[in-house]
This record gives structure tokens, sequence and C-alpha cells, in this order.
């Protein structure tokens, strides 16, 4: 094998032929950028994307709050409104979403917030949905993340929170298009959208490919409610929650994973969430399959969540003043 | 190993500082183990699909050199290359196509024939390295670039790494002499490798790996979405696909540069098109030029009049749309181009366009020429002919809320990606094509210069991580 002594043009090599100053400059503006993405991230107005600091950031907010803990992925973020939980609450709640995680992380981040906490809450309030206990799906893949970091620290991810514009790159982007998004013309009450806008069906959103990536070869997994209630200790109530979906899941799973028909999942995971002391509320058909209510076949709109948050803190058993009459009102069915 | 991952970047870290160190006979050897890892990495079983593909069109170009030009034999050694190349497409891209069309067909005509169909997975880039190996072989025979005796250096022409999988497809008069020859690198090709990387990331990962998912939604169920959701996304996917490959064939043309080697400008900001002539000189060029002419020349081309120049524009772009893959989506995507050239032609014999036509037509053209483009792409992203037509027929029968208020998710949000997306292009590409320059960037003032890479870096570090989208046309 040969080595060369240069490939590079003399021009090149010459002391002051390469001069990147606009890219070392750009690294400056760069670095201050994150130095502002790392204040605004310890002053708590940024919120990391890096699974081992999300949680931790999790753990201490719910440790802080002695009322009501809100846990789930975006299906329970989607369908709670926290300005009715504001409005109803003050300030006695936290929610506290774990995207795309599975009903085992949100127990496990539960039962760890509960050892930190200097005193109990007064309800841990647990989302699941179908695809949240199927061990095949993407949210089992993607709550892989979350148990990695709940055992330790890895490597990857130091590095993602050496950088805090990256670390916190969903909180920022959603600040950018919340920002934006207040230019645009969608700030209607719900009430006035639901009088001018059509609702359409969503019941038949069967080859919806969410749907087939969170459902496929679809098993559900172990649920252990066992370590939470235990340390629990009965000082806390504990809420297992199904929350509103659209027909189109009930259905893709009967046609799709007839073994397993959500009906049955969902017994099976209430029968051992009661025998560990859980409360059990089911809204799963609560309402029906339009863009009245749904953002899509998994997410309830704005106007759902605005609708069954009351609800579900009736049914909690949090007094409910009624301020908000007019939006409750639009709830078109009773309690469960 | 896609372009936008880690692991390229580590992988470059060790090929660059080898590349520079070597002397240029064991350059070339060391960047054609590098791209046999490069494309094994994705699935090594079809190294050997190269490997056979490489060493016949060696052979059919040393077998061409020595025979005499008006030697018959020549004709069947082409052939030969040819068959091999296109029995590789054959059967790997088009069988089960072509067979479980036949088989569809039979049954609507009342026959029972047993489905036969071989399942085998699509290697990757094939569409992409088996048109060049081809171009090699013809342009022998045709006397138009001299066999090349080494056989590392017509192995490194078909797998050189930086735009094996994906493009551009190289021509042998432009690739081959770089590659025999010693290489100096500047300090201009690494500043321009440098700029171009920066720009395709840009390209791909801020611009269409974020609006993807707002496309994926409205293509995977178009029933929940009113006609201008509808629209929103189709103008979205005009902009992802751009984004992708034209931000793949950046960072090939970069990742190049860095090496001193330069490859063909792929893009030439095809939005900007008044024509659909115009714009098929502009988008994907090295496909474009390869099928003028390795197909529509051969076939005629515009010598044989009007009606046989017709046909082989038609021929030529459903042929074009069928090498992007094997389903009727693509046939039809490609009977569009073929349809709108055919009537541009028509129109511009008719009625030739004026040397200085005022800005505003100008403008109407090229709005009108990229929502024409646009509705092309319906089929493209959505191949299965009977959902394209579905969507197609849910956008044109214009119904449902136009804002869709309820649901942000549908109309309004998109949209925002829609504005911020076309605004990002525009702002890379009107400076390229005012200057005609694609490294335009590097003569700006160093401040405006370091803004602009603050811009793109931010958004890498912004939205980089968030989506694992492929690169469209890695399945070509």
């Amino acid at each position: 094998m040969t080595w060369r002594s240069s490939i590079f043009s003399s021009e090149t090599l010459r002391a002051g032929g390469f001069r990147p100053w606009a890219a070392l400059l750009a690294l400056v503006v760069l670095g201050a950028g994150n130095l502002v993405a790392w204040a605004a991230q310890r002053a708590g107005r940024l919120t990391t994307s890096v699974p081992r600091q999300l949680l931790d950031e999790r753990r201490v907010m719910l440790a802080r709050e002695p009322g009501l803990w809100f846990l789930g992925n975006s299906t329970m973020a989607s369908a709670l409104s926290e300005e009715v939980l504001h409005d109803r609450l003050g300030r006695g709640w936290v929610k506290a979403p774990l995207g795309s995680s599975t009903l085992g992380v949100s127990l496990k981040l539960a039962e760890r917030a509960l050892t930190d906490a200097p005193s109990p809450p007064a309800a841990i309030v647990l989302f699941a949905t179908k695809d949240d206990v199927n061990v095949n799906g993407d949210r089992a893949r993607v709550s892989r993340r979350y148990e990695r970091a709940l055992e330790g620290r890895s490597l990857a991810e130091i590095a993602a929170a050496a950088i805090p514009a990256y670390a916190c790159r969903f909180a920022i982007q959603a600040e950018l298009l919340n920002g934006l998004a207040g230019l645009l013309p969608g700030r209607a009450s719900a009430a006035g959208v639901e009088a001018r806008v059509p609702a359409r069906d969503l019941s038949a959103e069967f080859e919806l490919t969410h749907l087939h990536k969170q459902g496929r070869a679809y098993a559900p997994g172990p649920v252990d409610f066992g370590r939470l209630a235990a340390a629990a200790r009965g000082r806390t109530r504990l809420v297992l929650v199904f929350p509103p979906v659209t027909a189109a899941v009930e259905r893709w799973q009967a046609r799709h994973a007839p073994a397993h028909p959500w009906r049955k999942v969902a017994a099976d995971l209430a029968a051992r969430a009661r025998a560990e002391g859980f409360e059990v509320l089911d809204y799963t058909n609560r309402y029906p399959s339009t863009t009245a209510f749904f953002e899509d076949v998994y997410h309830l709109n704005a106007r759902g969540a605005d609708a069954f948050t009351p609800v579900l803190l009736q049914d909690l058993g949090v007094p409910v003043p009624c301020r908000s009459a007019a939006v409750t009102g639009s709830d078109p069915r009773p309690s469960p | 190993m896609s372009f936008a991952s880690l692991e390229f970047f580590v992988f470059l870290a060790i090929v660059l500082p080898l590349y520079y160190a070597l002397e240029q006979r064991w350059q070339n050897r060391m960047l054609l183990l590098a791209g046999y890892f490069f494309y094994g990495w994705w699935d090594w079983r079809f190294l050997g699909l190269i490997g056979v593909s490489t060493i016949c069109d060696y052979l059919v170009g040393l077998g061409l050199a020595r025979l005499r030009p008006a030697d018959r034999r020549r004709r069947w050694l082409l052939a030969a290359s040819l068959t091999l190349n296109l029995g590789f497409l054959g059967t790997f891209k088009y069988f089960d196509f072509f067979a479980s069309s036949a088989v569809e067909l039979l049954e609507r005509l009342g026959f029972a024939p047993d489905p036969v169909t071989i399942h085998v997975i699509l290697p990757v880039g094939i569409s992409f390295y088996t048109f060049q190996s081809m171009a090699y072989t013809i342009d022998v025979y045709r006397g138009s670039t001299p066999a090349v005796r080494s056989f590392v250096d017509v192995a490194l022409y078909v797998n050189y790494f930086p735009q094996l999988v994906a493009g551009p497809i190289e021509r042998a008069q432009n690739l081959l002499p770089q590659l025999m020859s010693r290489r100096i690198v500047t300090a201009r090709h690494l500043a321009e490798g440098g700029v171009l990387i920066l720009l395709g990331l840009f390209r791909k990962i801020v611009i269409a790996d974020t609006v993807a998912p707002f496309v994926q939604a409205a293509f995977a169920h178009p029933d929940a979405y009113s006609s201008s959701g509808l629209l929103v996304a189709t103008l979205l996917f005009s902009l992802q696909i751009y984004g992708d490959f034209a931000g793949y064939s950046d960072i090939a043309r970069g990742t190049s540069k860095l090496m001193g080697i330069e490859l063909m400008k792929n893009f030439e900001q095809p939005y900007f098109s008044t024509s659909i002539t115009e714009f098929w000189r502009r988008w994907h060029v090295s496909l474009s030029t390869w099928l003028r002419d390795y197909l529509y020349v051969p076939l005629g081309g515009n010598r044989h009049g009007t009606l046989r120049t017709y046909r082989n524009l038609l021929l030529t772009m459903l042929l074009g749309g069928l090498w992007h893959g094997a389903a009727w989506g693509f046939v039809l995507w490609g009977a569009l181009h073929g349809l709108y050239l055919a009537i541009h032609k028509l129109v511009s014999s008719v009625r030739p366009p004026a040397p200085d036509p005022p800005r505003l037509l100008q403008l109407a053209k090229g709005a009108a020429v990229f929502l024409l483009v646009s509705l092309t792409w319906i089929p493209f992203r959505e191949p299965d002919g009977g959902r394209a037509l579905h969507f197609l027929s849910r956008l044109l029968a214009w119904d449902g809320p136009l804002l869709d208020l309820a649901n942000p998710g549908k109309v309004l949000q998109p949209g925002l990606a829609l504005a911020l997306g076309a605004l990002a292009t525009v702002a890379i590409d009107v400076p390229i094509r005012r200057s005609g320059d694609h490294e335009v960037f590097l003569r700006w003032p160093t401040l405006a210069r370091a803004s602009l890479y603050a811009v793109m870096a931010a958004g890498l570090t912004l939205f980089g991580g968030s989506h694992d989208v492929a690169f469209i046309y890695f399945q070509f």
C-alpha cells in the first residue's frame, strides 16, 4: 500500500488558505442558543425529550403534588383539558404525559414518584387503551427507551442531554408552533366550531397506519398493578381509566386480533386492577366516532376534551362547580 | 446506511482520512471496499447481484473494445449485457407485479390460473446502479467512451458509494475519467462539500421529514379529511419528495466533493419551471437525460414525424414511471407526465411562447405547472391505483370544511407546515436560481454565511431525530 504526501492543493495547505470563519461564527451562535435553552430548561420553561431527563422531571413534578396525578400517553394528554382542570381544581392536579408510553411504564413512573413524594397524592389516575398493553406494538417499542432509562443512563442519552436545544427540541418546536398557530384563525370556541363544522364519521378507519403499527401481532403483555398498590399502601386512591376512543379501534381489533377482542382485554385488565384495589372507569364508547369529538381514531380533540374532563372529574368525586356549563352541556351521554 | 444517520457520518469519518492518506490506486481500492460495505449495510446478500452485474459489464466492455465497429458480434455482446441487467431488474423488481397483474386479468376474463409469485426483497437502489452500469456498456458500444482495462475502476464506477443507491445516475464520460486520474482536493472543494451536505441534511431532515407525518396521515385515510386538507397534503408531498430527493443529491454531491470528485447536478429548482418541458429539464436531471439519450433518441426521438414523436414521448415517460416501481400508480404517474409533455409540445407548435412574457403570466404559469405536477404525485405517493383514484376523487369533489377548525391537525397545522416548508425551500432555491450557482452561498459575506449556517444547524438540532423517515428514492 502506498501512502501519499498530500492530496490537498498547496493553496489549501498554506497557512490561512482555509478560513472557516463563518462556520466558526455559526458555532458560537449555536453555543449561545444552547446556553439559552439550558437556562430555560433549568427554569422549568422547557421540557426535555431525553427519556431519562424526562422521567426525572416527571417524577419531581408528580412528587410535589398532593392532589390528583394523571398519567398516560398522548391519549391522556388529549383527553384532559387543562383549562377545565384549572377551572375545577385550581392547582390541585398534575398531568404527566409520556409520549407513546405503555401502561407498564406509567405504573413504574407512578410508583417511583410515590416513593419520592413527601405526602401521598389524593389519587393516581392512569389511562390505558388496548395498544398500551400490546407487547408487539409501536408503543411497546417506543417505551423500551423509557424502560432503559428507568434502569440507568445510556451513552446516547448523555450525549443528547449535553445539547440542551436538542434535548428540548420538542418543547421548542411546540413553542414555535404555538406562537405561529396563534396567528391562525383556529382559536374559535369549541361550541362555535361545533355549530359551523359538520362532523365526519371516523368509525370505519380500519386501515389507518398507526392502528396497524400499534396493533400488529397483538399480544397483551403482563401488567404489574401490585407494586404501585403496595407503594400506595391504601393511602392513595388508584384509578384505571379506559378513555374514549372511536369505534374503529374496537372494530380493527375484532378484525385483526380476533383472539383478543378489546372487551376481553379490558375485562382482564380491569379484573387484575380491581384485585389490587384499583377503581376502574371505562369510557371506551362514550362518544360518537366522529370528528366532532375526535382528532383521530384515538385522540379526543379540544371539544372532546372539554366534554370529557368534567365527566371524569365528576366520576372521580371531585366537586364540580357550574362555571363551564355551556361546554359540559355538550356531553351527549350520562356517566358510566 | 442512510445519509441522514449517525452511522453514515461515523463511516465518513473513517473513510475520508484513509482516502486523504492513500495514493490514487489504493484510494480506488479502498473506496470500492467502502462502497461494498456501505451497500452491504442494508443487505449483504445483494452484493452478489451488484458483483455479477459489474463483472459482466466489465467483460462486455473489454470484449466490445477488442472487436471492430462493424463486427456484428458487438451487438450480441451488448445484448448480453442488457439482458443480464434488465433481467435482474425484471426479476427482482417487476416479476411479482407482472405475474399478479396477469393473474388478475385472467381472473377477470373468467379463468382461474394458479398465482405465481417469487416474493423477493427489492434490492435497494437496483434501478440506479443497473441504469448506470448499462450506460457504460452502451457508451462503449457507441464508441462515446473507451473501455476501461482496470476492473477496480469499472467496479468503483458502478459502486461509488455517494451515488450508489439513489443517484445521480452518472455517465461514464463524467465519472470514470475522474476515478482514473489523480484527485486534488482544494479548500473550495471542502467548503462546497460541507455546505452541500449541510444544505442536503436541512432539506431532508428539517423540510421533508417534518412534513412527512402530515402526508402519511392524510394518505393513510383520506376519508377523514376535507378536500382542502387533501389538497394541502398533496402540496406537502410535493415539498417532501423534493426536499427528500434533492437533499439526498446534495449530500451525495457534497460527500463526493470532499474527495475531489464532481457529480452531476440532479435538480435545478424544478418547482420554478414555467412549463412541463422545463420541469423535466430541472427535475431528476440524471434520469431524464438518461431516458432521453438511451430510450427516447434510440426510439427515434422527434426524427420520424409528429405522431411517432408523441408516441416516443409517451412511451419514454411510461417506462420512466415504471422505472420508479412496479405498481400501476407509477405507470399512471408516467402516463400523466407523458400526456402533459405531449400537450405542451402540441400547444407550443401551434402557438410558440412569447420571447419575453409579462412577469405575472410567468408566475401564473409557474403556479399552474406546480399544481399539475403536484396532482401527479398522488399516484406516486399512493401506487395502489384504486386508492390513488379514491384520493383524487375526494380531492376534486371539493367538500368538507375549508379550514376544519375543529380539527387543527387536518388543515391548519399541515397548512402551517406547508407555508413554512415552502418558505424554507424558496429561501434556498431563489438565490441558486438567480445566480445559476449551487454554491452561491459561499460568495455571501461572512456574517450572512454565518447566519445561514447557524439557522440550518439550529434547524437540524431542533428537528433532527424526531422522525425516522427513509429516503423515498431508496425504494427504487
